[in-house]
């Protein structure tokens, strides 16, 4: 044992073995020499920051007109609701723009056809950009696009619908799984696919096979 | 040092292999269990994580297991990559093939539902005409069945009803129903549907599992030796006597090419994976139905109703919670006539709350329709029986390979007209019920998910008495090779309602007992 490792060691007998000690009279000396053996541990973890909490995504997907699409329907998909923050607030827009890049064709086509399709619409009835609709004016453009589905896996036929359903449904996985959802209170509610407290993860089990 | 010489090779260690090796070994029967994945280690490969310092952001890696929809970013390390050991299936025809292969299997992460089969499932062809009957009724499987349900400790409440034949359970935990679900069991009565409760395993220490409750016993007898990350490729044949000599196996790792010796065959890979193995083997189709008679269960219909007195936090205590079970209620009599035969059993859950995509409503106004609707729902689901049929199969596909050369299933399974009127009768059926409660109904859907979603796949390799009709005969031995066998899943002949499981082990113990017997009488040596 390396002299530093021995003094911890010292350091962090649990009070009551040191009680225990003071009042039973003290053991024999062992007389074999200790084993030479590893630490039963390696040294303390050392506290470490998530890349989030220093630095933003690079993003580049999507064009920046997509992007900017994607940040308005954030805005007013999931806006911050009493003390729970935004998409906009938790960088989910940036996620997804990061998400998609990494995701099968028929995502990232959805995405793109969508967003694209909403930017038309506001040109063809407002003849601007959707990102500078006012709020009434977007509305107009989305809410017939909402359909009830009984069921998330239900897709409607629809591509427009389609891809509400989906963008609707990651943002505000996006936002309720992020680290800023967890500074600002811990549980969902109920409102995300996971509450924001730890849970039982599975590590990597065994190397992957050369595929 | 000599190489060990073993009685019985038991490929897959999940519940069917692990009661094999369990009764085998009790029987001073010598056994070596080859196991494709790993053993687990729970305290080295798991931790605490919240979502956000995952790196998907608990989104899990696109395209990773794009046909496991259990799978999220906390568990997808315990199931199958698909990249390693893929599939095919037509493109009209999804197929979600859901596979565990660290050693214990699924039997590490299943939900614990603890049903028999009844006669109903057993003779179904007498009753519906579909199909063809088990070799076997439930008198033959019940002794089994008590056993299996001791060791499991399995806990449910006794109704004496034929088509929900009860079981050696532990003490039932009976508490008060809610008003909630008083009133959904009054309006279910009133139509005829019987009403009961879950049963489960309670397992021990939380896990009902072949790695606690049957693998340790198998070992301490002496008898079992387990290889982990062998990945078995073929089976081998004596050419002089056209017995099973051992199987050819892979490492998963070294990819070093091995081969084992024993005196009988037990296959107990998880249904499918037992399936190719055999069909990869060229063994045991003589019948030409190996493959064939692919079934397992529909989940996801969902029917969800919101109690009026219990929305914007204006519930008391005992309104909510708790839940209601109804096994099969359909079809269990010949006069009565429906458009679909079988059945399905439908649970009932209270006290959840509205899903976003229940409203087609966003931003804040999405939000106090969510905050009103907390806690004051009702959700019906179903677990629908599909029927077995011919066309629904898999064989192997020989232009695709997995990570170790060995060629990959290809799935075709189809829903049919029967299973769209069971459906849509399952859906109507929780309608009324909400109806007649006086709820108001959120959602409705007669949508299921692909098979094999239920990750209850059975058949493939079903049993029966006549060779010409089936794989294995009624002791779970294949006709063709008398010392080879396949004890899972894939021996059913029909799914049922039911959640596998107690069958599989039930099954499995009743094979393996008629297989020490065998030996004990000198065959197969």
């Amino acid at each position: 044992m390396k002299r530093r490792n021995f003094v911890q060691s010292l350091l962090v007998i649990p009070a009551t073995a040191v009680a225990a000690e003071q009042t039973t009279p003290a053991p024999a000396p062992v007389q074999t020499p200790a084993p030479i053996t590893r630490p039963a541990q390696g040294p303390a973890k050392l506290n470490l920051v998530q890349p989030d909490s220093a630095a933003e995504t690079t993003t580049g997907f999507f064009s920046t007109v997509q992007f900017a699409t994607l940040n308005k329907l954030a805005e007013l998909l999931v806006p911050p609701i009493k003390e729970k923050p935004g998409a906009v607030d938790a960088h989910a827009p940036e996620f997804l723009d990061f998400l998609i890049s990494r995701s099968p064709a028929p995502s990232q086509t959805l995405y793109r056809e969508g967003l694209d399709g909403l930017n038309a619409s506001a040109k063809k009835h407002f003849h601007k950009a959707f990102a500078e609709l006012d709020a009434k004016q977007a509305d107009s453009i989305i809410r017939p696009l909402l359909v009830v589905r009984a069921w998330d896996r239900e897709e409607p036929k629809d591509l427009m619908m389609r891809f509400m359903a989906q963008v609707h449904g990651d943002l505000r996985t996006a936002t309720m799984n992020s680290a800023e959802w967890a500074a600002a209170g811990g549980s969902s509610g109920g409102r995300g696919r996971f509450n924001s407290g730890r849970r039982q993860h599975w590590k990597p089990i065994d190397p992957r096979a050369e595929v | 040092m000599p190489i060990k010489q073993y009685d019985v090779l038991i490929v897959g260690s999940g519940h069917a292999g692990g009661m094999a090796a369990k009764v085998l070994t009790s029987h001073g029967i010598s056994c070596l269990m080859l196991n494709a994945g790993p053993q687990a280690d729970y305290e080295k490969d798991r931790d605490l994580k919240a979502a956000h310092e995952l790196p998907y952001r608990g989104f899990n890696e696109p395209g990773r297991v794009p046909h496991i929809f259990q799978a999220d970013e906390f568990n997808v390390n315990q199931w199958v990559d698909e990249k390693e050991v893929p599939y095919t299936h037509p493109p009209d025809a999804v197929y979600n093939w859901v596979r565990v292969r660290l050693l214990g299997g699924r039997s590490l992460f299943w939900a614990r539902q603890s049903f028999r089969l009844s006669d109903y499932e057993f003779k179904a062809a007498d009753i519906d005409g579909s199909g063809e009957n088990w070799p076997i009724s439930h008198d033959d499987l019940s002794p089994f069945y008590s056993r299996v349900e001791e060791i499991f400790r399995v806990t449910g409440r006794k109704e004496g009803w034929p088509q929900f034949p009860d079981g050696n359970f532990v003490e039932f935990a009976a508490s008060e129903d809610t008003a909630s679900i008083k009133k959904v069991t009054e309006a279910a009565t009133k139509r005829g549907i019987q009403v009961s409760k879950w049963r489960n395993a309670l397992g021990k220490d939380g896990l009902a599992s072949s790695i606690n409750l049957l693998l340790p016993d198998a070992l301490a007898t002496g008898k079992l030796d387990i290889v982990e990350n062998a990945i078995v490729r073929e089976v081998s044949i004596d050419k002089n006597t056209g017995l099973a000599s051992g199987v050819h196996f892979i490492d998963r790792h070294s990819k070093r090419e091995m081969h084992v010796r024993a005196r009988v065959v037990v296959i107990a890979a998880g249904t499918l994976e037992s399936t190719r193995l055999l069909l990869n083997s060229k063994l045991g189709n003589s019948s030409g139905v190996m493959g064939h008679y692919l079934v397992d269960q529909m989940y996801g219909i969902n029917v969800v109703a919101s109690v009026p007195e219990a929305r914007d936090g204006k519930s008391v205590d005992g309104l909510m919670g708790g839940n209601a079970f109804m096994p099969r209620f359909r079809n269990l009599s010949k006069d009565k006539k429906s458009n679909f035969i079988k059945g399905y059993c439908m649970h009932m859950s209270s006290g959840g709350g509205a899903n976003p995509n229940y409203f087609p409503l966003y931003g804040e106004e999405l939000q106090q329709k969510l905050d009103s609707y907390a806690g004051s729902c009702v959700s019906a689901g179903i677990f629908g029986e599909r029927v077995a049929r011919f066309e629904n199969h898999v064989r192997i596909n020989h232009d695709v390979k997995d990570a170790w050369g060995i060629p990959v299933l290809h799935i075709e399974a189809r829903d049919g007209e029967n299973e769209a009127n069971l459906r849509k009768d399952a859906a109507d059926t929780a309608e009324e019920i909400f109806h007649d409660c006086g709820w108001e109904l959120v959602c409705k859907t007669d949508q299921v998910n692909p098979p094999g979603y239920s990750i209850h796949e059975v058949g493939t390799c079903r049993m029966g008495d006549d060779p010409k009709k089936s794989v294995l005969n009624k002791w779970n031995q294949t006709h063709d090779v008398k010392n080879l066998l396949v004890v899972d899943g894939a021996s059913f002949v029909t799914a049922g309602w039911q959640n596998p499981t107690m069958t599989i082990l039930a099954l499995s113990m009743r094979a393996s007992e008629h297989l020490a017997e065998e030996i004990g009488k000198g065959n197969f040596s």
